[in-house]
C-alpha cells in the first residue's frame, strides 16, 4: 500500500496553486521539499502514471475566458453505466459523478465559448432523451484553489 | 424535456485556437510534461522559444484567466472518498451574506451561487465537504448548520457514489487523446492509504493554502 512521507505530503500541499514559472520548475520545489530535482520528478510521474494526480495542469478561470457549467440527469437506475458513458463521450465533459438524488448524474462542461456548452447540453438531451438540468455558476465564493492534503 | 431559462453566467471572452493564449492552453491540456525542462519542451512542440512560454503563462495568471496552475488531486485516490455537493435554498437576498460566512469554513472546498429550476430544483447555493468517511462528512455538514445559524433552511447532501470521469478541460479537440482518465473510478479500487498524519487535519486549508502563496 502506497503510504505519503511528510516530503511528499508538503509537495501536494505547496504546490497545487502555483508552479514556479521558471526554467526548472521541478527543482525549486524540489529544494522547498527537501528533495532532488530527480527525485521530485520521479515522484510527480509514478503519481501521474497510477491516478493519485491526474496532471500538472492549468485551471482556466471561466469568469474571464471560456465557458463553464455544471449538469445533470435524472436516469433510471439501471441505465447510468450507460448514460454516463455516452456523457463521457464528449470531450467538453470533465468531471463526471453519480450522485444520491432524483438527479443522480452530475457533470461539469467546459468549453472555448458559451455558443459550444449550449450545443453539447443540447446534443446530450437529445441523445439521452433525459431531463436535464443546466446550472451554470452565478456567482463563485470560494474558488477552487486546491485541496489540503 | 428541459428547465433550463438559458444561461446566466456567460464568460466575456471565448478562447480563440489561434491566438497565443489559445494556442498554449491547447498544449496544456494533457498536463505539463514531467521533464527537467518542461516549459522548453512545449516550446519545441509550438515552435516557441522557452521565454515566450514562460512570459505567456504567466500573462495567463496576472490576468486571472488561468486561476490556479499546479499539481491537480485526485482527491479519491489519497483517500478522501467521501464527498458530498450539499445544495441549499436561501432566500435571495440574504444568500449573498450565508455564501460568504459559507467560504470561509474550513470544511468547505467550493461554494457558488447557481440558478433555481423550478419546481424541479429549488437550490441556489451549492458547497463541497470532504472526507474520509460519511459519518465525517456529515459531522462537519451538521457544524456548519449550527456555526451559519442555517437550521431553518432546506439543505441535501448529495454524496457521489461513482466517478465516472475526472480530468482537465479539453477546450480543443486533439488527435492522440480525447479521453484520457475516462473509465469508472471505484471508491477502493484507486484508494491510497494516507497516514494518519496526513489525515490529521483537514483544518490545516488555511495554512497550507498560505504556503502556496508566492
Amino acid at each position: 500500500m502506497y503510504q505519503l512521507n511528510e516530503q511528499e505530503r508538503q509537495l501536494l500541499n505547496l504546490y497545487q496553486r502555483q508552479l514556479p514559472i521558471q526554467e526548472r520548475p521541478y527543482a525549486t520545489m524540489a529544494e522547498a521539499c527537501g528533495m532532488s530535482e530527480s527525485e521530485v520528478i520521479d515522484c510527480l510521474s509514478r503519481w501521474q502514471e497510477s491516478g493519485v494526480i491526474s496532471r500538472i495542469g492549468a485551471v482556466v478561470n471561466h469568469q474571464k475566458v471560456g465557458a463553464s457549467t455544471l449538469a445533470a440527469l435524472a436516469v433510471p437506475e439501471d441505465e447510468i453505466q450507460a448514460v454516463a458513458e455516452q456523457v463521457n463521450g464528449f470531450a467538453e465533459v470533465n468531471h463526471n459523478y453519480e450522485r444520491e438524488h432524483f438527479f443522480n448524474l452530475w457533470f461539469v462542461l467546459a468549453a472555448p465559448s458559451q455558443q459550444r456548452i449550449d450545443e453539447v447540453l443540447e446534443e446530450i438531451e437529445l441523445t439521452t432523451g433525459l431531463p436535464l438540468l443546466n446550472l451554470p455558476m452565478v456567482k463563485a465564493h470560494h474558488l477552487d484553489l486546491g485541496f489540503a492534503l | 424535456m428541459s428547465f433550463n431559462g438559458g444561461s446566466i453566467h456567460t464568460a466575456k471572452v471565448d478562447i480563440d485556437p489561434t491566438d497565443a493564449s489559445g494556442i498554449l492552453l491547447q498544449a496544456l491540456q494533457e498536463g505539463l510534461p514531467i521533464v527537467e525542462r518542461p516549459y522548453a519542451k512545449i516550446a519545441d512542440q509550438l515552435g516557441w522559444t522557452e521565454q515566450r512560454v514562460i512570459d505567456e503563462l504567466e500573462s495567463l495568471s496576472k490576468s486571472d484567466r488561468v486561476r490556479r496552475m499546479g499539481i491537480i488531486v485526485k482527491h479519491r485516490a489519497l483517500g478522501f472518498t467521501a464527498n458530498a455537493m450539499v445544495v441549499w435554498d436561501i432566500p435571495d437576498d440574504e444568500v449573498d451574506a450565508v455564501a460568504e460566512r459559507m467560504a470561509e469554513d474550513n470544511c468547505v472546498t467550493l461554494c457558488y451561487q447557481r440558478p433555481r429550476r423550478l419546481p424541479q430544483w429549488p437550490y441556489n447555493l451549492f458547497c463541497m465537504i470532504h472526507g474520509q468517511e460519511r459519518d465525517q462528512v456529515l459531522g462537519r455538514l451538521d457544524q456548519l448548520v449550527e456555526n451559519l445559524s442555517l437550521q431553518q433552511y432546506a439543505h441535501q447532501p448529495l454524496f457521489s457514489t461513482r466517478c465516472f470521469k475526472q480530468c482537465g478541460g479539453r477546450y480543443f479537440r486533439t488527435p492522440k487523446n480525447g479521453t484520457a482518465d475516462i473509465g469508472v473510478i471505484k471508491s477502493e479500487a484507486s484508494k491510497v492509504e494516507v497516514s494518519s498524519m496526513d489525515i490529521a487535519d483537514i483544518n490545516s486549508k488555511s495554512v497550507a493554502m498560505g504556503g502556496a502563496h508566492v
